[in-house]
Protein backbone atom coordinates (compact mmCIF):
# COMPACT_ATOMS: atom_id res chain seq x y z
CA UNK A 1 0.00 0.00 0.00
CA UNK A 2 2.69 2.51 0.96
CA UNK A 3 4.67 1.52 -2.12
CA UNK A 4 1.62 2.36 -4.18
CA UNK A 5 1.53 5.85 -2.67
CA UNK A 6 5.21 6.41 -3.38
CA UNK A 7 4.62 5.51 -6.98
CA UNK A 8 1.28 7.27 -7.23
CA UNK A 9 2.75 10.56 -6.09
CA UNK A 10 6.17 10.13 -7.70
CA UNK A 11 7.83 10.50 -4.31
CA UNK A 12 11.58 11.16 -4.27
CA UNK A 13 13.62 11.02 -1.07
CA UNK A 14 17.13 12.44 -0.85
CA UNK A 15 19.37 14.08 1.71
CA UNK A 16 21.72 12.86 4.39
CA UNK A 17 19.89 14.12 7.45
CA UNK A 18 17.16 12.45 9.48
CA UNK A 19 14.73 15.32 10.11
CA UNK A 20 12.17 15.24 7.29
CA UNK A 21 11.60 18.28 5.11
CA UNK A 22 8.61 17.84 2.83
CA UNK A 23 8.35 20.15 -0.20
CA UNK A 24 4.95 20.64 -1.78
CA UNK A 25 4.67 22.33 -5.17
CA UNK A 26 1.87 24.73 -5.97
CA UNK A 27 -0.51 25.09 -8.86
CA UNK A 28 1.03 24.96 -12.31
CA UNK A 29 4.10 22.84 -12.18
CA UNK A 30 5.62 19.99 -10.21
CA UNK A 31 8.36 19.08 -7.72
CA UNK A 32 11.07 20.35 -10.07
CA UNK A 33 10.14 23.85 -8.97
CA UNK A 34 12.21 23.17 -5.83
CA UNK A 35 15.34 22.22 -7.71
CA UNK A 36 17.27 25.36 -6.84
CA UNK A 37 16.41 25.23 -3.15
CA UNK A 38 16.57 21.62 -1.93
CA UNK A 39 20.33 21.10 -2.48
CA UNK A 40 21.06 23.61 0.29
CA UNK A 41 19.22 21.41 2.79
CA UNK A 42 20.47 18.01 1.75
CA UNK A 43 23.25 17.78 4.30
CA UNK A 44 21.04 18.34 7.31
CA UNK A 45 17.62 17.03 6.36
CA UNK A 46 15.80 14.15 4.75
CA UNK A 47 14.29 15.80 1.69
CA UNK A 48 10.95 14.50 0.47
CA UNK A 49 9.61 15.66 -2.88
CA UNK A 50 6.36 14.58 -4.50
CA UNK A 51 3.84 15.44 -7.20
CA UNK A 52 0.15 15.78 -6.46
CA UNK A 53 -1.94 13.31 -8.43
CA UNK A 54 -2.48 14.90 -11.81
CA UNK A 55 0.79 16.81 -11.79
CA UNK A 56 4.27 15.94 -12.97
CA UNK A 57 4.97 12.22 -13.19
CA UNK A 58 2.25 11.18 -10.80
CA UNK A 59 0.00 8.28 -11.75
CA UNK A 60 -2.80 9.85 -13.75
CA UNK A 61 -4.98 6.79 -13.31
CA UNK A 62 -5.39 7.70 -9.66
CA UNK A 63 -6.88 11.04 -10.60
CA UNK A 64 -10.46 11.58 -9.63
CA UNK A 65 -12.44 14.67 -10.60
CA UNK A 66 -14.42 14.91 -7.39
CA UNK A 67 -11.45 14.34 -5.10
CA UNK A 68 -9.10 16.80 -6.74
CA UNK A 69 -11.64 19.54 -7.31
CA UNK A 70 -11.20 20.67 -3.74
CA UNK A 71 -8.15 21.24 -1.58
CA UNK A 72 -9.17 18.30 0.60
CA UNK A 73 -7.92 15.93 -2.10
CA UNK A 74 -4.49 17.54 -2.18
CA UNK A 75 -4.37 17.58 1.61
CA UNK A 76 -5.03 13.86 1.55
CA UNK A 77 -2.09 13.37 -0.84
CA UNK A 78 0.22 15.12 1.62
CA UNK A 79 -1.01 13.04 4.54
CA UNK A 80 -0.79 9.84 2.48
CA UNK A 81 2.85 10.57 1.64
CA UNK A 82 3.66 11.31 5.28
CA UNK A 83 2.01 8.09 6.34
CA UNK A 84 3.66 5.99 3.63
CA UNK A 85 7.11 7.19 4.68
CA UNK A 86 6.21 7.22 8.39
CA UNK A 87 7.27 10.83 8.69
CA UNK A 88 7.09 12.69 11.97
CA UNK A 89 8.29 16.05 13.16
CA UNK A 90 7.98 17.22 9.57
CA UNK A 91 9.07 20.61 8.31
CA UNK A 92 6.52 21.27 5.61
CA UNK A 93 7.49 23.71 2.85
CA UNK A 94 4.57 24.66 0.63
CA UNK A 95 4.40 27.08 -2.27
CA UNK A 96 1.33 29.13 -3.07
CA UNK A 97 -1.80 27.00 -2.72
CA UNK A 98 0.28 24.30 -1.05
CA UNK A 99 0.69 26.69 1.85
CA UNK A 100 -3.01 26.32 2.51
CA UNK A 101 -2.78 22.58 1.91
CA UNK A 102 -0.07 22.48 4.58
CA UNK A 103 -2.25 24.43 6.98
CA UNK A 104 -5.15 22.05 6.35
CA UNK A 105 -2.91 19.00 6.76
CA UNK A 106 -1.62 20.36 10.05
CA UNK A 107 -5.17 20.90 11.27
CA UNK A 108 -5.99 17.27 10.53
CA UNK A 109 -2.77 15.79 11.94
CA UNK A 110 -1.15 18.44 14.13
CA UNK A 111 1.29 16.09 15.77
CA UNK A 112 2.91 15.12 12.49
CA UNK A 113 4.20 18.58 11.64
CA UNK A 114 6.83 20.58 13.51
CA UNK A 115 6.92 23.70 11.35
CA UNK A 116 5.16 25.07 8.29
CA UNK A 117 7.12 27.18 5.81
CA UNK A 118 4.66 29.02 3.59
CA UNK A 119 6.08 30.47 0.37
CA UNK A 120 3.82 33.09 -1.18
CA UNK A 121 0.72 31.98 0.73
CA UNK A 122 -2.83 33.21 0.35
CA UNK A 123 -5.92 31.93 2.16
CA UNK A 124 -8.23 33.39 -0.46
CA UNK A 125 -7.38 34.76 -3.89
CA UNK A 126 -10.45 36.76 -4.68
CA UNK A 127 -11.56 40.10 -3.36
CA UNK A 128 -14.16 40.16 -0.62
CA UNK A 129 -15.16 43.78 -0.13
CA UNK A 130 -15.19 45.85 1.92
CA UNK A 131 -12.25 44.57 3.95
CA UNK A 132 -10.48 41.74 2.20
CA UNK A 133 -8.40 42.15 -0.94
CA UNK A 134 -7.24 38.79 -2.28
CA UNK A 135 -6.21 40.40 -5.54
CA UNK A 136 -8.57 38.89 -8.09
CA UNK A 137 -12.09 39.10 -9.39
CA UNK A 138 -14.03 36.14 -10.73
CA UNK A 139 -13.51 37.44 -14.26
CA UNK A 140 -9.73 37.24 -13.78
CA UNK A 141 -9.96 33.59 -12.76
CA UNK A 142 -12.18 32.85 -15.76
CA UNK A 143 -9.54 34.57 -17.88
CA UNK A 144 -6.91 32.24 -16.44
CA UNK A 145 -8.97 29.14 -17.20
CA UNK A 146 -9.51 30.42 -20.71
CA UNK A 147 -5.78 31.01 -21.12
CA UNK A 148 -4.99 27.51 -19.91
CA UNK A 149 -7.44 26.03 -22.36
CA UNK A 150 -5.64 27.70 -25.25
CA UNK A 151 -2.26 26.35 -24.24
CA UNK A 152 -1.43 22.77 -25.06
CA UNK A 153 1.30 22.20 -22.53
CA UNK A 154 1.45 18.73 -21.06
CA UNK A 155 -2.07 17.76 -21.99
CA UNK A 156 -2.85 14.19 -20.94
CA UNK A 157 -5.19 13.74 -23.89
CA UNK A 158 -6.00 16.06 -26.71
CA UNK A 159 -9.61 15.39 -27.37
CA UNK A 160 -10.99 13.00 -24.79
CA UNK A 161 -9.97 11.72 -21.36
CA UNK A 162 -9.35 8.22 -22.68
CA UNK A 163 -6.78 7.47 -20.00
CA UNK A 164 -9.29 7.92 -17.24
CA UNK A 165 -12.01 5.95 -18.99
CA UNK A 166 -9.82 2.91 -19.58
CA UNK A 167 -7.89 2.16 -16.43
CA UNK A 168 -7.39 -1.41 -17.57
CA UNK A 169 -5.41 -0.25 -20.59
CA UNK A 170 -2.20 1.24 -19.17
CA UNK A 171 -0.65 1.54 -22.62
CA UNK A 172 -2.86 4.60 -23.04
CA UNK A 173 -1.05 6.46 -20.28
CA UNK A 174 1.51 8.25 -22.37
CA UNK A 175 4.71 9.76 -21.06
CA UNK A 176 4.21 13.48 -21.25
CA UNK A 177 7.01 15.40 -22.84
CA UNK A 178 6.30 18.54 -20.91
CA UNK A 179 4.44 17.12 -17.97
CA UNK A 180 6.42 19.50 -15.81
CA UNK A 181 3.99 22.34 -16.34
CA UNK A 182 0.58 21.21 -17.40
CA UNK A 183 -2.36 23.19 -18.70
CA UNK A 184 -4.39 20.04 -19.17
CA UNK A 185 -8.00 21.19 -19.55
CA UNK A 186 -9.32 18.44 -17.34
CA UNK A 187 -6.76 17.95 -14.60
CA UNK A 188 -4.91 21.25 -14.34
CA UNK A 189 -8.19 23.08 -14.71
CA UNK A 190 -9.61 21.39 -11.64
CA UNK A 191 -6.48 22.26 -9.70
CA UNK A 192 -6.86 25.85 -10.84
CA UNK A 193 -10.46 25.93 -9.70
CA UNK A 194 -9.64 24.28 -6.39
CA UNK A 195 -6.87 26.81 -5.86
CA UNK A 196 -8.44 30.06 -6.93
CA UNK A 197 -12.05 29.55 -5.96
CA UNK A 198 -11.54 28.35 -2.40
CA UNK A 199 -11.69 30.50 0.70
CA UNK A 200 -9.85 29.13 3.69
CA UNK A 201 -9.76 32.19 5.90
CA UNK A 202 -11.94 30.52 8.49
CA UNK A 203 -9.45 27.65 8.87
CA UNK A 204 -6.63 29.92 9.99
CA UNK A 205 -7.49 30.08 13.71
CA UNK A 206 -7.51 26.29 13.89
CA UNK A 207 -3.82 25.96 13.06
CA UNK A 208 -1.67 24.81 15.98
CA UNK A 209 1.68 24.40 14.24
CA UNK A 210 4.04 27.41 14.08
CA UNK A 211 4.61 28.83 10.62
CA UNK A 212 6.80 31.12 8.57
CA UNK A 213 5.05 33.41 6.09
CA UNK A 214 7.42 34.27 3.24
CA UNK A 215 5.94 37.33 1.61
CA UNK A 216 7.42 38.46 -1.70
CA UNK A 217 7.63 42.07 -2.73
CA UNK A 218 5.28 42.97 -5.57
CA UNK A 219 3.63 39.60 -5.76
CA UNK A 220 0.51 39.99 -7.91
CA UNK A 221 -0.83 36.61 -6.85
CA UNK A 222 -0.24 36.88 -3.10
CA UNK A 223 0.01 40.62 -2.48
CA UNK A 224 1.39 42.28 0.63
CA UNK A 225 -2.05 42.87 2.13
CA UNK A 226 -2.61 39.12 2.12
CA UNK A 227 0.67 38.52 3.96
CA UNK A 228 -0.41 41.08 6.54
CA UNK A 229 -3.81 39.45 6.89
CA UNK A 230 -2.19 36.09 7.45
CA UNK A 231 0.25 37.35 10.04
CA UNK A 232 -2.68 38.81 11.96
CA UNK A 233 -4.95 35.78 11.76
CA UNK A 234 -2.61 32.79 11.69
CA UNK A 235 -1.61 31.84 15.23
CA UNK A 236 2.08 31.15 15.79
CA UNK A 237 3.12 32.74 12.50
CA UNK A 238 6.19 34.80 11.71
CA UNK A 239 6.13 37.18 8.74
CA UNK A 240 9.24 37.77 6.67
CA UNK A 241 9.13 40.09 3.69
CA UNK A 242 11.59 39.16 0.97
CA UNK A 243 13.41 41.41 -1.40
CA UNK A 244 12.45 38.90 -4.09
CA UNK A 245 9.69 40.07 -6.40
CA UNK A 246 7.07 37.99 -8.11
CA UNK A 247 5.41 34.84 -6.89
CA UNK A 248 8.08 32.13 -7.18
CA UNK A 249 11.08 33.22 -5.12
CA UNK A 250 12.30 29.62 -4.95
CA UNK A 251 12.75 29.86 -8.73
CA UNK A 252 13.65 33.47 -9.28
CA UNK A 253 15.60 34.19 -6.09
CA UNK A 254 16.66 30.84 -4.65
CA UNK A 255 19.59 32.14 -2.56
CA UNK A 256 17.44 34.54 -0.60
CA UNK A 257 14.76 31.88 -0.23
CA UNK A 258 17.24 29.39 1.20
CA UNK A 259 18.73 31.99 3.54
CA UNK A 260 15.39 33.05 4.98
CA UNK A 261 14.26 29.47 5.58
CA UNK A 262 17.56 28.55 7.21
CA UNK A 263 17.41 31.58 9.49
CA UNK A 264 13.89 30.65 10.56
CA UNK A 265 14.76 27.03 11.24
CA UNK A 266 17.87 28.01 13.19
CA UNK A 267 15.83 30.36 15.38
CA UNK A 268 13.34 27.58 15.94
CA UNK A 269 16.11 25.22 16.99
CA UNK A 270 17.22 27.68 19.63
CA UNK A 271 13.72 28.19 21.05
CA UNK B 1 19.33 47.28 -30.91
CA UNK B 2 19.92 45.62 -34.25
CA UNK B 3 17.76 47.45 -36.83
CA UNK B 4 16.61 44.22 -38.48
CA UNK B 5 15.25 42.96 -35.19
CA UNK B 6 13.84 46.30 -34.24
CA UNK B 7 11.49 46.45 -37.22
CA UNK B 8 11.07 42.73 -37.89
CA UNK B 9 7.49 41.49 -38.49
CA UNK B 10 7.30 40.06 -34.99
CA UNK B 11 7.42 41.47 -31.49
CA UNK B 12 10.61 41.09 -29.47
CA UNK B 13 11.05 41.55 -25.75
CA UNK B 14 13.84 40.51 -23.39
CA UNK B 15 13.46 40.43 -19.62
CA UNK B 16 15.64 39.55 -16.67
CA UNK B 17 14.87 36.83 -14.15
CA UNK B 18 13.35 39.32 -11.75
CA UNK B 19 10.95 40.38 -14.50
CA UNK B 20 12.57 43.67 -15.50
CA UNK B 21 12.09 44.48 -19.17
CA UNK B 22 15.52 45.01 -20.75
CA UNK B 23 14.73 45.33 -24.46
CA UNK B 24 11.63 45.92 -26.54
CA UNK B 25 11.50 46.24 -30.31
CA UNK B 26 9.63 48.90 -32.23
CA UNK B 27 7.13 46.44 -33.66
CA UNK B 28 5.95 45.38 -30.22
CA UNK B 29 5.84 48.95 -28.97
CA UNK B 30 3.64 49.76 -31.94
CA UNK B 31 1.19 46.94 -31.19
CA UNK B 32 0.95 47.91 -27.55
CA UNK B 33 0.76 51.64 -28.14
CA UNK B 34 3.85 52.62 -26.21
CA UNK B 35 6.64 55.03 -27.14
CA UNK B 36 10.40 54.55 -27.23
CA UNK B 37 11.68 53.73 -23.75
CA UNK B 38 8.33 53.63 -21.94
CA UNK B 39 8.53 49.93 -21.10
CA UNK B 40 12.22 49.63 -20.30
CA UNK B 41 12.87 48.97 -16.63
CA UNK B 42 9.24 48.12 -15.92
CA UNK B 43 8.10 44.68 -14.86
CA UNK B 44 7.01 42.34 -17.64
CA UNK B 45 3.74 41.90 -15.73
CA UNK B 46 2.83 45.46 -16.65
CA UNK B 47 2.10 44.26 -20.19
CA UNK B 48 0.01 41.33 -18.97
CA UNK B 49 -3.64 41.35 -17.89
CA UNK B 50 -4.40 39.74 -14.48
CA UNK B 51 -4.99 36.24 -15.88
CA UNK B 52 -1.73 36.47 -17.80
CA UNK B 53 0.13 37.54 -14.68
CA UNK B 54 -0.93 34.40 -12.91
CA UNK B 55 -0.04 32.29 -15.92
CA UNK B 56 3.36 33.97 -16.19
CA UNK B 57 4.15 33.12 -12.58
CA UNK B 58 2.68 29.61 -12.52
CA UNK B 59 3.65 28.33 -15.97
CA UNK B 60 5.59 30.59 -18.30
CA UNK B 61 8.48 31.65 -16.11
CA UNK B 62 8.96 28.19 -14.49
CA UNK B 63 9.01 26.60 -17.95
CA UNK B 64 11.67 29.03 -19.06
CA UNK B 65 13.75 28.70 -15.98
CA UNK B 66 13.69 24.90 -15.94
CA UNK B 67 13.57 23.95 -19.59
CA UNK B 68 15.48 26.92 -20.89
CA UNK B 69 12.76 27.52 -23.45
CA UNK B 70 9.01 27.79 -23.91
CA UNK B 71 7.35 27.26 -27.25
CA UNK B 72 3.95 28.00 -28.73
CA UNK B 73 2.71 29.61 -25.54
CA UNK B 74 -0.53 31.48 -25.95
CA UNK B 75 -0.78 34.76 -24.09
CA UNK B 76 -2.66 38.01 -24.13
CA UNK B 77 -0.66 41.20 -23.90
CA UNK B 78 -2.23 44.32 -22.50
CA UNK B 79 -1.78 47.45 -24.55
CA UNK B 80 -1.34 50.93 -23.16
CA UNK B 81 -4.96 51.62 -24.04
CA UNK B 82 -6.21 48.63 -22.04
CA UNK B 83 -7.00 46.33 -24.97
CA UNK B 84 -5.75 42.79 -25.18
CA UNK B 85 -3.60 41.53 -28.01
CA UNK B 86 -3.62 37.75 -28.46
CA UNK B 87 -0.13 36.42 -29.25
CA UNK B 88 1.83 33.23 -29.61
CA UNK B 89 5.18 33.31 -27.83
CA UNK B 90 8.47 31.52 -28.31
CA UNK B 91 10.99 32.20 -25.60
CA UNK B 92 14.53 31.13 -24.84
CA UNK B 93 16.83 31.68 -21.92
CA UNK B 94 20.27 32.94 -22.85
CA UNK B 95 23.26 34.39 -21.11
CA UNK B 96 24.13 37.94 -21.95
CA UNK B 97 26.54 40.18 -20.14
CA UNK B 98 27.11 37.57 -17.45
CA UNK B 99 23.46 37.27 -16.45
CA UNK B 100 20.49 35.18 -17.53
CA UNK B 101 18.15 36.92 -19.96
CA UNK B 102 14.85 35.66 -21.31
CA UNK B 103 14.30 36.45 -24.99
CA UNK B 104 10.72 36.38 -26.28
CA UNK B 105 9.34 36.55 -29.80
CA UNK B 106 5.66 37.34 -30.32
CA UNK B 107 3.39 36.61 -33.26
CA UNK B 108 -0.17 37.97 -33.28
CA UNK B 109 -2.98 35.41 -33.15
CA UNK B 110 -6.09 37.42 -33.89
CA UNK B 111 -7.55 35.28 -36.64
CA UNK B 112 -6.46 31.99 -35.18
CA UNK B 113 -7.91 32.91 -31.84
CA UNK B 114 -11.33 33.49 -33.34
CA UNK B 115 -11.15 30.14 -35.09
CA UNK B 116 -9.92 28.40 -31.94
CA UNK B 117 -12.73 29.92 -29.93
CA UNK B 118 -15.22 28.44 -32.35
CA UNK B 119 -13.46 25.08 -32.31
CA UNK B 120 -13.49 24.96 -28.54
CA UNK B 121 -17.18 25.88 -28.43
CA UNK B 122 -18.00 23.17 -30.97
CA UNK B 123 -15.94 20.65 -28.99
CA UNK B 124 -17.85 21.48 -25.82
CA UNK B 125 -21.17 21.10 -27.58
CA UNK B 126 -20.14 17.75 -29.03
CA UNK B 127 -19.00 16.54 -25.61
CA UNK B 128 -22.33 17.49 -24.11
CA UNK B 129 -24.25 15.78 -26.90
CA UNK B 130 -22.16 12.65 -26.43
CA UNK B 131 -22.80 12.66 -22.74
CA UNK B 132 -26.55 12.84 -23.29
CA UNK B 133 -26.36 10.10 -25.88
CA UNK B 134 -24.39 7.84 -23.54
CA UNK B 135 -26.90 8.38 -20.78
CA UNK B 136 -29.74 7.50 -23.10
CA UNK B 137 -28.04 4.36 -24.32
CA UNK B 138 -27.46 3.25 -20.78
CA UNK B 139 -31.13 3.72 -20.00
CA UNK B 140 -32.27 1.87 -23.08
CA UNK B 141 -29.75 -0.93 -23.04
CA UNK B 142 -30.83 -2.87 -20.01
CA UNK B 143 -34.53 -3.59 -20.13
CA UNK B 144 -35.64 -6.68 -18.25
CA UNK B 145 -39.19 -7.67 -19.08
CA UNK B 146 -41.47 -9.82 -16.94
CA UNK B 147 -43.24 -12.14 -19.37
CA UNK B 148 -45.34 -13.91 -16.76
CA UNK B 149 -44.87 -14.22 -13.05
CA UNK B 150 -41.42 -15.78 -12.51
CA UNK B 151 -40.21 -15.56 -16.12
CA UNK B 152 -37.92 -12.73 -17.18
CA UNK B 153 -36.82 -11.77 -20.68
CA UNK B 154 -33.58 -9.91 -21.30
CA UNK B 155 -33.38 -8.97 -24.99
CA UNK B 156 -29.89 -8.26 -26.28
CA UNK B 157 -30.11 -5.61 -28.96
CA UNK B 158 -27.22 -4.13 -30.91
CA UNK B 159 -23.62 -4.71 -29.93
CA UNK B 160 -22.38 -5.74 -26.56
CA UNK B 161 -19.20 -4.39 -25.02
CA UNK B 162 -17.89 -5.13 -21.57
CA UNK B 163 -19.45 -2.06 -20.03
CA UNK B 164 -22.89 -2.87 -21.43
CA UNK B 165 -22.54 -6.53 -20.52
CA UNK B 166 -21.75 -5.54 -16.94
CA UNK B 167 -24.76 -3.25 -16.82
CA UNK B 168 -26.98 -5.94 -18.29
CA UNK B 169 -25.80 -8.61 -15.88
CA UNK B 170 -26.35 -6.26 -12.97
CA UNK B 171 -29.86 -5.39 -14.12
CA UNK B 172 -30.72 -9.06 -14.68
CA UNK B 173 -29.51 -10.17 -11.26
CA UNK B 174 -31.36 -7.35 -9.54
CA UNK B 175 -34.50 -8.31 -11.39
CA UNK B 176 -34.07 -12.00 -10.49
CA UNK B 177 -34.07 -11.02 -6.82
CA UNK B 178 -36.72 -8.30 -6.91
CA UNK B 179 -39.20 -10.18 -9.08
CA UNK B 180 -38.43 -13.65 -7.72
CA UNK B 181 -37.67 -15.05 -11.14
CA UNK B 182 -37.42 -18.77 -11.75
CA UNK B 183 -36.29 -18.59 -15.35
CA UNK B 184 -34.42 -15.94 -17.32
CA UNK B 185 -34.50 -15.88 -21.11
CA UNK B 186 -31.54 -14.23 -22.84
CA UNK B 187 -32.63 -13.52 -26.39
CA UNK B 188 -29.95 -12.69 -28.91
CA UNK B 189 -32.15 -12.39 -32.01
CA UNK B 190 -31.42 -8.66 -32.13
CA UNK B 191 -27.73 -8.89 -31.38
CA UNK B 192 -25.74 -7.28 -34.17
CA UNK B 193 -22.54 -9.22 -33.77
CA UNK B 194 -21.58 -12.32 -31.89
CA UNK B 195 -17.90 -12.77 -31.38
CA UNK B 196 -15.90 -14.66 -28.82
CA UNK B 197 -15.90 -11.73 -26.38
CA UNK B 198 -19.65 -11.35 -26.45
CA UNK B 199 -20.17 -15.05 -26.04
CA UNK B 200 -17.97 -14.85 -22.94
CA UNK B 201 -20.02 -11.97 -21.56
CA UNK B 202 -23.20 -13.91 -22.17
CA UNK B 203 -22.01 -17.14 -20.58
CA UNK B 204 -20.86 -15.16 -17.52
CA UNK B 205 -24.23 -13.48 -17.25
CA UNK B 206 -25.95 -16.83 -17.57
CA UNK B 207 -23.70 -18.38 -14.94
CA UNK B 208 -24.47 -15.54 -12.55
CA UNK B 209 -28.21 -16.01 -13.10
CA UNK B 210 -27.89 -19.72 -12.38
CA UNK B 211 -25.95 -19.01 -9.20
CA UNK B 212 -28.95 -16.97 -8.10
CA UNK B 213 -31.01 -20.14 -8.37
CA UNK B 214 -32.83 -19.30 -11.60
CA UNK B 215 -32.77 -21.27 -14.81
CA UNK B 216 -31.32 -19.72 -17.93
CA UNK B 217 -32.47 -20.09 -21.53
CA UNK B 218 -30.58 -18.76 -24.54
CA UNK B 219 -32.74 -18.09 -27.59
CA UNK B 220 -32.56 -16.53 -31.04
CA UNK B 221 -29.42 -18.31 -32.11
CA UNK B 222 -28.81 -18.15 -35.83
CA UNK B 223 -26.70 -20.59 -37.82
CA UNK B 224 -23.80 -18.19 -37.89
CA UNK B 225 -23.96 -17.68 -34.16
CA UNK B 226 -24.15 -21.41 -33.59
CA UNK B 227 -20.95 -21.85 -35.60
CA UNK B 228 -19.22 -19.15 -33.55
CA UNK B 229 -20.30 -20.74 -30.31
CA UNK B 230 -18.87 -24.08 -31.35
CA UNK B 231 -15.69 -22.54 -32.73
CA UNK B 232 -14.83 -20.69 -29.53
CA UNK B 233 -15.77 -23.65 -27.42
CA UNK B 234 -18.37 -21.70 -25.49
CA UNK B 235 -19.27 -23.26 -22.17
CA UNK B 236 -23.03 -23.42 -22.06
CA UNK B 237 -23.42 -26.13 -19.43
CA UNK B 238 -26.58 -25.76 -17.43
CA UNK B 239 -27.98 -23.34 -19.98
CA UNK B 240 -30.93 -24.35 -22.09
CA UNK B 241 -30.70 -23.36 -25.70
CA UNK B 242 -33.69 -22.88 -27.97
CA UNK B 243 -33.61 -21.71 -31.54
CA UNK B 244 -36.47 -19.22 -31.41
CA UNK B 245 -37.79 -16.92 -28.76
CA UNK B 246 -41.17 -18.65 -29.02
CA UNK B 247 -39.63 -22.03 -28.21
CA UNK B 248 -37.69 -20.47 -25.37
CA UNK B 249 -40.80 -18.85 -23.92
CA UNK B 250 -42.67 -22.12 -24.07
CA UNK B 251 -39.90 -23.94 -22.24
CA UNK B 252 -39.53 -21.18 -19.65
CA UNK B 253 -43.19 -21.03 -18.81
CA UNK B 254 -43.40 -24.78 -18.39
CA UNK B 255 -40.31 -24.76 -16.16
CA UNK B 256 -41.64 -21.88 -14.07
CA UNK B 257 -45.05 -23.51 -13.80
CA UNK B 258 -43.52 -26.82 -12.71
CA UNK B 259 -41.59 -24.93 -10.08
CA UNK B 260 -44.76 -23.34 -8.81
CA UNK B 261 -46.41 -26.73 -8.61
CA UNK B 262 -43.49 -28.20 -6.69
CA UNK B 263 -43.59 -25.32 -4.23
CA UNK B 264 -47.31 -25.74 -3.70
CA UNK B 265 -46.87 -29.44 -2.96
Amino acid sequence: MSEDILKRNNVKVTGRGTRPMLFAHGFGCDQHMWRFVTPAFEDDYRIVLFDYVGAGQSDLRAWDAAKYSSLGGYTQDVLDVCKALRLNDVIFVGHSVSSVVGLLASIREPRRFARLVLVGPSPCYFNDPPDYRGGFERADIDGLLDLMEKNYIGWANFLAPTVMKNPERPELARELEESFCSTDPLIARRFAEATFLSDNRRDLPKVRVPSLIMQCSEDAIAPAEVGDYLSRHLPGSTLRVLGATGHCPHMSHPEETVRVIKEYLAAEAVS
Amino acid sequence: MDELLNTAPCGFLAFADDGTILTVNATLLGWLGYDGGELLGRHVESVLPPAGRIFYQTHFFPLLKLHGRAEEVYLSLRSGGGDDVAVLVNAARVERGGAAVNDCVFVPMRQRRRFEDELLAAKREAEEANRIKDELIEELSTPVITVVDGVLLGPIIGSLNRERADLMTGALLRAVVERRARVVILDVTGARTMDADIVQHLSRAAAAVRLMGAGCVLTGISAGVARTLVRVGADLTGIEVRRTLADGLGFAMRAAGAGRHSRQR
